[in-house]
C-alpha cells in the first residue's frame, strides 16, 4: 500500500535577522510519526512555528491535506504541543481543551456540552477518571501535556506537533505519551515529534529527519535508523561521544557531611561526599530528591547540620543569600522562570552575583572581561556582552547560568536538572564544565529524573524514596536497571 | 542601543507637540511661555523620578503626592511655628519623606503586600497628618522659601528648575551605572532569580522606598516656593500625574524596564500639552479628556514598539 501524504514541504525558507531555514523540503504521510531531530539553533522551532501557524511571513509552500497552509487560516488541521505548556492556569481542564470554540449560546457558556464533550476527549488520551472541572494549574506536568492532546484530539487535528514533549516527564509518563502517540496514528493522524533525545525518538518514530543549520541534512527509515550518523550529522562533525574524564575522586577525605537533614519531606537524611565528587540524586517525581538541594540552599524550612570544606555550620542556611556566603551556588531547575533576567543583556545575567558593593559604579570593561571569560569556560556563544539573554538558545542560556556561578570558588554546586531542553553538544559541553568545577575542588550534587544523565556525569548515584536514601550506586558496579528498580521499591 | 531610540522617538513627539501649539498660536513658542512651563515643572519632576524607580522594581507608590503635602506642611509649620530656618525645616521634611518611605517599603517588602495597598494606606495616613501639623490651614511663609522658584539670571530658570535637571541626572546615572540600579532593574526583571543567584533583595526593595518618600521632599520644597506657602490640600491626585509621565516615558508598570530621561521627557511632553491647550483657551473638561487619550496612546505606542522589538 502506498502511504497517503498529508504534508508535503516544498522550498520553505525564513530568515530572521540571518537565515533560519533554507530551503526545506519534505513529507509527512497520513498517519506517520515523523522525528525531528538537530541541535539547538538549527531551526526545529521555527519550524514547528511555521507549521503551528505563528509564523504566517515564510518563503515557499506548504500543503496539508491538497490544501495550502495559508488558505486554512483559524480552522488549521495542526495543534501543537509546547514544550511549555500555553495553557490558562485559572480555567478548567475542560475549559482549557474547548478555549477559542468553548460551546455557547448568546455568550452564555453550555456547562454541561462542555463538560461531556471534554469529558470524551479525555476519555480518549486515557485520563476518564479525571474531574474536568478542575482547575489545570493543580494537576501535573505530564498529565497537562496529555490534555494539550486531548485538546488536538478535540479540534479534529491531522497534524499534531510535540515540542520536546517528555521533557518534564518520568518513564511511567512517557510510556503513557507513547500509547497515545499510537492510538493517535490509529486515527489517521499524523504526529510531528520534536525532541534531543534520541533513544525517544527511535522508540516512537516511523522515520527521522535530521535538521542543520536550517537544512535536512538526513533523513532515515525506522529500519536505516543508526545513532552514529545521526549524531554525526547533527553535529556536522565526525561523532565524538567524548569519554567522561579519568576522574579522580579521593576516597578518604570528606568534604562535604550534612547529617540529620529534616524537612517536611526529609526524615533524617544523611550524605557525604568525598573531595572531588559528583553525586547524582534520582528518584520518582516528589520523591524527596529536588527538596534536597532545596533545603542546602536555604528554599525550605530544616534543620540538619553542614559540615563543608571543614567548616561546621550548626544549621542549614535559611536563604538563599545566606547560602551564597556560604559559597553554595544553586541552578534551578526551570531557567525561565527562576533563573535568567530575560530581555536584559548578557551581562548582566553573568554577573548578577559578581557585581561587587551596594552603591558604587559597575565597571563596564571589569564585567565585559568576566562575561567573556565565564563564556569561554562554558563555551557561550553570543554577539557581545550587551546583547539581550532572551536571544539565546536554550542550551546558551542554560550556559549563562552555569556562567554566573563559576569564579566564585564555590564550595558546593547544586544542580536541578541541569541539561533539560538542552542540545546533545550544549549538553557535552555543560558536563564538561560540572568535570572541570569538580576537579578544582567543588563538591556537585545533581538532582534529575533522568537517569541517563546522571550515569553520564555522575560518580555515585543515590536513589531516593520517600524522602530517604534507598540505595547507593558507585560507577564501576551500577546497572541501569537495578538503579531504576532503586527507585521504585521501599527500602 | 535601543534605549537611544527610544528617547529620541519621545524626543520627536515632544517636538512635534511644540511646533503644533506653535503654528496655532504664534505666541505659544517664546520666552515667557517657555520659562513658564520649566519654571512649573519640578514639583512633578521629582515626583516622576521617584515613581519611575519604584516601578522599575515592579513596585507602585501612591503616596507621592500626599507625602509632598505632609512634607510641605512639615517645612511651613517647622518655619513658621518654630522659626527655623529654611535650610533645617527642609532637612527636617527630608527626613520625614525618607521615614514614611521606610515604612512603606518595610511593610510592603517584609510583610509581602502588594505595594498599591501598603501605598494606598500611606496616602491617606500622609494627608491626614499633613492636616494635623497644619491644624488644616494653609501656612503663608513669603519670600524666603519663594526666590527658589523665582527665574534667576541664568537663562531665566529658577534654582528648582536646576535642582530637578541635577536630580534627573543622577538618578539616570543610578540606574544605569550603579550596582544598585542595575540591582533594581533586575529585580524588576525577575525577583525569583535574583533571589536565587544568592542575592538578598530586601535592602534594595526596602531603601527604594526611602529614595521615593526623600524626592517627595524635594517636590515639597518646590512646590512650597512656588506658592510661598504650605498647604495641607496640596498635590491631590499629583501621583497619577507622575506615573503618567512614566508611563509616557516608557516605563512598564509590570517592572524592569523604564529610564528617568524617559520619564523627565513624559513630564515635558504632559506640560506642554497642558500649557499648550490653555492658551488655545481650552476648557478644562476637554484638556482632561486629550491628556487622558494621549496616557493611553502613548502606553499603546510602546507597547507595540516592544512587540516589534521582540518579534
Amino acid at each position: 500500500m502506498v502511504p497517503e501524504v498529508l504534508l508535503t514541504l516544498s522550498g520553505i525558507k525564513k530568515s530572521f535577522s540571518k537565515p533560519v531555514l533554507n530551503s526545506i523540503d519534505m513529507q509527512l504521510n497520513k498517519s506517520e510519526c515523523l522525528g525531528l531531530l538537530g541541535a539547538n539553533g538549527a531551526g526545529k522551532s521555527t519550524l514547528s512555528r511555521i507549521l503551528g501557524g505563528s509564523i504566517t511571513d515564510y518563503e515557499g509552500k506548504i500543503t496539508i491535506a491538497d490544501r495550502s497552509l495559508r488558505a486554512w487560516r483559524d480552522d488549521s488541521p495542526v495543534s501543537t504541543v509546547h514544550q511549555e505548556l500555553s495553557q490558562i492556569p485559572n480555567l478548567s481542564i475542560a475549559e482549557n481543551i474547548f478555549f477559542g470554540r468553548l460551546p455557547n449560546q448568546y455568550g452564555v457558556i453550555n456547562q454541561r456540552s462542555l463538560l461531556e464533550s471534554a469529558k470524551a476527549a479525555l476519555e480518549l488520551v486515557g485520563l476518564e477518571s479525571l474531574d474536568a472541572l478542575k482547575r489545570i494549574e493543580e494537576v501535573d506536568l505530564a498529565t497537562r501535556q496529555l490534555i494539550e492532546i486531548a485538546r488536538a484530539i478535540a479540534h479534529r487535528s491531522e497534524l499534531i506537533i510535540l515540542d520536546e514533549p517528555t521533557s518534564s516527564l518520568n518513564k511511567a509518563e512517557v510510556q503513557k505519551l507513547f500509547k497515545q502517540i499510537h492510538s493517535a496514528k490509529e486515527r489517521e493522524t499524523s504526529v510531528l515529534f520534536i525532541s534531543h533525545k534520541l533513544d525517544e525518538i527511535f522508540a516512537i518514530c516511523d522515520r527521522i529527519a535530521v535538521l542543520r543549520d536550517g537544512e535536512i541534512v538526513l533523513i532515515q527509515s525506522r529500519h536505516e535508523f543508526d545513532e552514529e550518523a545521526v549524531l554525526s550529522a547533527m553535529s556536522g562533525e565526525k561523532s565524538a561521544e567524548k569519554q567522561s574524564k579519568d576522574r579522580q575522586v579521593e576516597r578518604g577525605t570528606t568534604s562535604f557531611n550534612l547529617k540529620n537533614l529534616r524537612t517536611q519531606k526529609l526524615k533524617n537524611f544523611h550524605l557525604k561526599l568525598q573531595r572531588g565528587e559528583i553525586a547524582g540524586l534520582h528518584g520518582l517525581d516528589g520523591a524527596g530528591h529536588k527538596e534536597i538541594l532545596k533545603a542546602l540552599f536555604g528554599l525550605s524550612d530544616s534543620q540538619g547540620e553542614l559540615t563543608l570544606n571543614d567548616k561546621n555550620f550548626k544549621s542549614l542556611p535559611k536563604t538563599p543569600h545566606a547560602a551564597f556566603r556560604q559559597r553554595i551556588g544553586y541552578v534551578p531547575e526551570d531557567r525561565q522562570k527562576f533563573g535568567l533576567l530575560l530581555g536584559e543583556s548578557i551581562s548582566l545575567n553573568i554577573c548578577l552575583n559578581k557585581l561587587k558593593n551596594w552603591l558604587g559604579w559597575v565597571n563596564k570593561k571589569e564585567t565585559a572581561i568576566q562575561t567573556l571569560k565565564a563564556s569561554r569556560m562554558t563555551k557561550l556563544v553570543y554577539e557581545g556582552p550587551e546583547q539581550s539573554v532572551s536571544e539565546l538558545s536554550g542550551g546558551n542560556q542554560q550556559k549563562a547560568i552555569f556562567a554566573r556561578w563559576l569564579e566564585h570558588d564555590l564550595a558546593l554546586l547544586l544542580l536541578d536538572e541541569p541539561t533539560r531542553g538542552v542540545d546533545v553538544r550544549a549538553r557535552e559541553e555543560l558536563h564538561e564544565v560540572i568535570r572541570e568545577l569538580a576537579y578544582s575542588g567543588t563538591n556537585v550534587i545533581i538532582a534529575s529524573n533522568d537517569l541517563k544523565e546522571l550515569m553520564r556525569s555522575c560518580d555515585r548515584i543515590i536513589t531516593i524514596v520517600q524522602g530517604k536514601t534507598s540505595k547507593e550506586f558507585w560507577r564501576e558496579s551500577w546497572d541501569e536497571a537495578e538503579i531504576t528498580a532503586a527507585t521504585l521499591s521501599n527500602a | 542601543m535601543p534605549s537611544m531610540t527610544k528617547h529620541l522617538s519621545l524626543l520627536l513627539a515632544l517636538f512635534l507637540l511644540i511646533l503644533f501649539f506653535s503654528l496655532l498660536n504664534p505666541l505659544f513658542f517664546s520666552t515667557p511661555t517657555l520659562q513658564a512651563i520649566g519654571n512649573q515643572i519640578p514639583d512633578l519632576t521629582f515626583l516622576a523620578v521617584a515613581l519611575t524607580l519604584v516601578m522599575i522594581t515592579g513596585g507602585i507608590d501612591l503616596s507621592v503626592g500626599s507625602l509632598l503635602a505632609l512634607c510641605s506642611s512639615i517645612i511651613g509649620v517647622h518655619m513658621i511655628s518654630n522659626g527655623a530656618s529654611l535650610s533645617e525645616a527642609f532637612l527636617i521634611s527630608l527626613l520625614g519623606g525618607a521615614l514614611c518611605g521606610l515604612i512603606t517599603g518595610t511593610i510592603t517588602t517584609l510583610g509581602k503586600i502588594p505595594s498599591f495597598i501598603v501605598t494606598l494606606g500611606m496616602l491617606e495616613c500622609a494627608r491626614g497628618v499633613a492636616y494635623l501639623v497644619t491644624d488644616s490651614q494653609t501656612v503663608y511663609i513669603g519670600s524666603e522659601v519663594g526666590a527658589l522658584a523665582e527665574s534667576t539670571g541664568f537663562l531665566g530658570v529658577s534654582p528648582m528648575f536646576i535642582l530637578a535637571i541635577v536630580i534627573v541626572i543622577l538618578a539616570q546615572l543610578l540606574l544605569t551605572r550603579t550596582v544598585y540600579g542595575r540591582y533594581l532593574v533586575a529585580i524588576g526583571t525577575n525577583l525569583d532569580a535574583v533571589r536565587l543567584s544568592g542575592i538578598n533583595p530586601t535592602p534594595y526593595q526596602i531603601s527604594v522606598f526611602m529614595i521615593s518618600g526623600t524626592l517627595c521632599a524635594f517636590a515639597a520644597l518646590s512646590l512650597t516656593a512656588r506658592l510661598a506657602s504650605s498647604d495641607p490640600n496640596a498635590a491631590i491626585g499629583l501621583e497619577l500625574s507622575a506615573i503618567a509621565a512614566a508611563v509616557i516615558g516608557g516605563t512598564s508598570l509590570m517592572g524592569g524596564r523604564g529610564s528617568v530621561i524617559g520619564s523627565f521627557i513624559g513630564v515635558l511632553i504632559i506640560a506642554v500639552l497642558q500649557t499648550g491647550l490653555a492658551s488655545m483657551g481650552v476648557d478644562e473638561p476637554t484638556k482632561r479628556i486629550i491628556t487622558g487619550a494621549v496616557i493611553v496612546f502613548a502606553a499603546l505606542m510602546d507597547f507595540w514598539r516592544t512587540k516589534q522589538r521582540r518579534a
